[in-house]
């Protein structure tokens, strides 16, 4: 039986029409639980929801003269 | 005496001047490297032996007629396979069929250096679209060592690093997006030079990730590094991220002493962990005790934020990655390798509030190392935290924490690994210099002044140096 984990994976993957087998599920669901505990790290950055959420390496005119 | 084609670039461009030797002698030495090494390293995907040798004629003509392009003029180089080139298709060493991938034309960074003179010898291997990982059942994204063919030889730009070291070429164009450059350049005992994002064009090379991905070169010094550099780096209005500043001279610090040059060291994120040896951590201090003996004023640093860093670059990969394969996952899904589909994959398993999460948390970490550059010149630190990985047993978990490349991707900073020393079993071990945006003359004059000073980066595995040097010579 599919965890939950894996029903949410499945779910994504259907979303975003990937053709991904039974067994990836599996491993994508172990990836998610990494990925989401990778998430919650950044998001313990003192700052960080209220930073300027542009591209960070988007031209800078002060920097190098990009415009 | 040293064979031609395990010359630095300065030095073989000083031998053709001089008519010491000439282009052709160079490339047809280059090819007989690869007769005798590329069956077992795996450094190319595709060859061009006829087009090099006819390159090398007509640049030899031309010398004799005194039209002389620059330091490159008649050097043969190697051109990661994800970069588009006149010769042929262009592979990324996968089986996905991509029709922009099957345009015979030069990517503008080719143009660059084919018109400064260099010889194109082929195309190098690399890891699968410049991610995944090694694959037994795909010999082209799993190169092997030259020091230890046991080893891997790093990537993603795999081919181009070992093909420097084993005299395939004397430079290379690598990519680096979490340090593809600097990865194999560190496990192979040579130079590789991740430039400022924006210094060099990606018009018609494969994206992995668009806010991380840059071009630059691995050679064997950071001289050459710097020959490189200046012929591949300027504007190209067809990239949106280019950069219109006016370029540096990139050799122009070159040899100038380093005394009062503030090095901030960290040690805090790259020395503690479970997976550092021992003898590397020893290499580092030795390398950072030659940099005080040369005058630089060493303090301690600690760069922001550095576990989340790494973790938002691999996350806006799998993003960023997965948007530009995305109709191909679709539609090839089985054609990717499965860890390169689990990684694009993985762009699915985050929501669009957690990827934009990882660009604020760039930028707060852009911000907190511009303001260390305020009170150090460079940064310096190990490239990883160990030799070259086993090839048997390849774990990409281990992968991930060995790695200390990301960091600089994340805020567009350059970076540099120069060799730092040898474990007690002959791997080579990789020191990592990083300074601020278009900083690379001062990072490369760090670096040339400590390659000076060890002889490190000239070291060669014994059977190719025909028994000269060994990684074990003093």
């Amino acid at each position: 039986m599919p965890t939950d984990n894996e029903k949410v994976v499945e779910a994504l993957m259907s979303t975003a029409g990937l053709p991904v087998s039974q067994a990836e599920i599996a491993q994508l669901g172990e990836l998610r639980t990494g990925i989401v505990a990778m998430v919650a790290g950044i998001r313990e950055i003192p700052g960080v929801t209220s930073e300027w959420p542009g591209l960070v390496l988007e031209p800078d005119p002060a920097r190098d003269g990009t415009s | 005496m040293t064979m031609t084609s395990l010359l630095t670039i300065v030095d073989a461009a000083a031998a053709l001047r001089a008519k010491d030797v000439s282009s052709v002698e160079l490339v047809t030495e280059a090819i007989a490297q690869a007769d005798r090494y590329d069956d077992e390293l795996k450094v190319y995907t595709a060859r061009f032996d006829e087009s090099a040798l006819e390159a090398a004629r007509a640049a030899d003509r031309d010398l004799q007629a005194g039209r002389d392009r620059g330091p490159l003029h008649g050097i043969p180089i190697g051109i990661k396979d994800n970069t588009l080139t006149e010769e042929g298709p262009t592979t990324g060493a996968s089986l996905v069929k991509n029709p922009l991938w099957e345009q015979c034309r030069d990517a503008p960074v080719v143009a660059k250096l084919r018109s400064a003179g260099g010889i194109v010898m082929g195309k190098t291997s690399l890891l699968e679209v410049a991610v995944g990982v090694p694959e037994a059942s795909r010999p082209l994204t799993s190169g092997r060592n030259p020091w230890n063919t046991d080893r891997w030889a790093g990537g993603s730009s795999t081919g181009s690093a070992s093909g420097v070291v084993s005299g395939m070429f004397m430079g290379a164009l690598g990519t680096d997006t979490g340090g593809s450059i600097r990865l194999p350049a560190a496990f192979c005992g040579i130079t590789g030079l991740k430039p400022t994002f924006g210094c060099v064009s990606r018009t018609d090379v494969i994206p992995l990730g668009f806010s991380l991905d840059t071009v630059g070169p691995i050679a064997r010094s950071a001289s050459d590094v710097a020959l490189m550099l200046q012929a591949m780096a300027g504007h190209d209005p067809a990239d949106p991220s280019s950069s219109q500043a006016a370029l540096p001279d990139f050799s122009g610090e070159l040899g100038q002493p380093i005394q009062g040059l503030r090095v901030g060291v960290d040690r805090k994120n790259h020395l503690y962990g479970e997976h550092v040896d021992g003898e590397l951590a020893d290499s580092f201090e030795q390398a950072v005790a030659e940099l005080e003996n040369l005058g630089a004023a060493i303090s301690e640093i600690e760069l922001p934020y550095f576990k989340q860093i790494t973790d938002a670059v691999l996350l806006t990969v799998f993003a960023e990655g997965q948007a530009y394969h995305h109709t191909q996952l679709c539609e090839q899904w089985e054609a990717f390798g499965p860890p390169t589909r689990l990684a694009f994959a993985s762009g699915s398993l985050l929501t669009a509030g957690d990827y934009v999460a990882a660009q604020q948390a760039r930028r707060i970490a852009r911000r907190l190392t511009d303001e260390l550059f305020d009170k150090v010149d460079v940064i310096v630190h190990p490239s990883t935290a160990c030799a070259a990985l086993a090839l048997d047993g390849f774990k990409l978990e281990l992968l991930g924490k060995i790695v200390y490349t990301h960091f600089w991707n994340s805020n567009g900073c350059p970076a540099v690994t120069t060799p730092m020393g040898f474990s007690s079993d002959g791997l080579p071990f990789g020191l990592q210099i990083a300074g601020p945006h278009f900083a690379e003359p001062k990072v490369l004059r760090v670096a040339d002044a400590y390659q000076q000073a060890t002889g490190w980066h000239l070291r060669l595995p014994a059977h190719l140096a025909g028994g000269e040097r060994t990684s074990q010579e003093g």
